[in-house]
């Protein structure tokens, strides 16, 4: 069984709230959309870059917009919000 | 038991009461609460009298097998679907506060998977963390939630300042991101 641990600090809550900021894009967000399509959305935003149907086509664009936006991270979500896993960008590779 | 009494809105999600394994026992928390939250908006006076219950379940008609005595209550299924579940929430706030903006259930959705992202990077990194945000408390997880909503808000501001500075065109576009 799982023990809970009361781990809030305001310094950690800082730390974490800095993935909010849209003016430092770190991350981009391969989100579940409507009717089953995948949305591409940078670290902050409301609103998706694009939506694509599968998850593949959505991996690529993600990829070439976190290199354009100098984002280090591509991060994969699954359908219940969950991180399912996270694609390091680095700028000398291809896809 | 102080939460319940001095909240005006309650959510009571009923999908949670079966145990996580086989070893532990039914849990009889947010029925408890639930009993707890009618009985005051019923025989807790006038200033209880307004309180406004939503109560959630998994499947449309499960919590007739348990309790029988909730119908005619604002009841709604999610099929444990976090989309519609945030859709379900979204419409029962927009019901109590027709004049106020509430952000679109896509708006949310995408925020919330964010949030979890960051969660699961900055705090379950940290020394102490459990191995899932699922192990984390409750209290914790609103706590950490709340600061990156706040950082959200904030930082749409000063993003738009910034595009204002730079041009009017951003600023509009920004704008028009933030209300819709």
């Amino acid at each position: 069984m799982s023990t809970q641990v009361a781990l809030y600090t305001k310094a950690l809550g800082e730390l974490l709230a800095n993935g909010a900021r849209p003016d430092r894009i770190n991350k981009i967000h391969i989100i579940l959309g409507k009717k089953d399509s995948w949305s591409v959305v940078a670290q902050g935003n409301s609103r998706s870059s694009r939506s694509l149907h599968s998850k593949s086509e959505a991996i690529t664009y993600a990829k070439r917009l976190a290199r354009s936006k100098s984002a280090n991270w591509v991060v994969v979500h699954n359908k219940n919000g969950d991180v399912d896993r996270k694609i390091e960008i680095k700028a000398s590779l291809t896809d | 038991m102080k939460l319940i009494e001095s909240s005006d809105f309650s959510i009571h999600d009923l999908s949670r009461n079966n145990p996580k394994t086989l070893d532990e026992p039914v849990r009889f928390n947010m029925p408890l609460e639930l009993g707890l939250a009618m009985g005051c908006r019923r025989f807790g006076g006038e200033k209880h009298h307004r309180k406004k219950l939503l109560i959630l379940d998994k499947d449309v008609h499960e919590y007739d097998k348990y309790i029988g005595d909730i119908s005619g209550q604002d009841i709604e299924s999610h099929n444990d679907d976090p989309q519609i579940l945030i859709s379900k929430i979204r419409h029962w706030i927009t019901r109590l506060f027709p004049n106020r903006e509430i952000p679109f259930e896509q708006q949310i959705w995408f925020h919330y998977n964010q949030s979890q992202s960051e969660v699961k990077d900055t705090v379950l990194n940290s020394t102490k963390a459990p191995d899932s945000i699922l192990d984390l408390e409750h209290i914790d997880f609103i706590r950490f939630t709340k600061d990156w909503i706040v950082a959200l808000k904030k930082g749409m501001r000063n993003f738009t300042l910034t595009l204002h500075r730079r041009n009017r065109f951003g600023f509009l576009r920004c704008i028009s991101a933030i209300v819709n």
